[in-house]
């Protein structure tokens, strides 16, 4: 219940995410001095604040998206399936997201 | 899908009206399919991406010479290109669905999409031309 709200939300997040993978891109076609000032910002409390909340609303879209792909298949309809995989789901994008950071920090 | 149905719970009849024109409808069903689509094709190569940010596929740091170096190599290069040119797909279709439920008055509700897809469209023209011009000055 509370997914389908949050597959929208992380969704609208995602997309202003991808607004800032696109300024990255840009700026490393640009030039180094802008690209590093880019990653300066990045490097700030706010900007961590920002990047692991994109991290999450990546891991927890794709998650939901996959139980998506199972409905759209016929399977998990059932009360019970639809709470575990629910379930299944966030432990997912929590321990990603969490995997993910320890790793590259 | 309008139609009859019988409901599993209650067993009465239920009629279901649609009042989409048929081009609409096969416009809404070719949205259905993309979006899934571009769904697995984002798990494929957003993992791929995800990879290289933890290191894992050659990027060495995200020093502006090595991330310079990495997308400028061609394989490298396609696959952000198809990624970027995905997602931005994927989310303009997402995106039309949130403001076809939430934006109720008729025009303010195309404005706005025509608004969504061609900020959608300017993301994915200037990712394409950004990652040709990080293959030429490389």
């Amino acid at each position: 219940m509370v997914l389908s709200i949050l597959h929208r939300s992380t969704g609208v997040a995602l997309a202003i995410g991808l607004l800032m993978l696109t300024v990255w891109l840009v700026l490393i076609a640009t030039d180094s001095s802008a690209y590093e000032r880019f990653v300066a910002l990045i490097n700030t409390v706010f900007g961590h604040i920002l990047m692991v909340g994109w991290t999450f609303a990546f891991f927890l879209h794709f998650a939901n998206g996959v139980r998506h792909l199972v409905w759209d298949l016929g399977h998990g309809f059932e009360k019970h399936q639809a709470d575990r995989s629910a379930w299944l789901a966030i432990t997912f994008a929590v321990a990603a997201t969490a995997a993910f950071w320890w790793c590259v920090t | 899908m309008a139609g009859d149905y019988v409901c599993g719970g209650c067993n009465r009849r239920i009629l279901v009206v649609c009042d989409m024109s048929a081009s609409a409808r096969q416009a809404a069903t070719g949205h259905w399919l993309i979006q899934r689509v571009s769904a697995v094709m984002i798990m494929l190569l957003g993992g791929w991406f995800i990879a290289t940010l933890l290191g894992l596929t050659g990027l060495e740091n995200m020093e502006y010479a090595s991330v310079k170096a990495f997308f400028s190599q061609p394989i490298n290069a396609a696959l952000i290109g198809l990624l970027t040119v995905t997602l931005a797909y994927h989310s303009s279709l997402g995106i039309q669905v949130v403001l076809e439920d939430y934006v109720h008055d008729r025009k303010l509700n195309r404005v706005s999409l025509r608004m969504s897809q061609l900020a959608h469209s300017l993301v994915a023209l200037a990712c394409v031309v950004a990652i040709v011009r990080i293959g030429m000055i490389a």
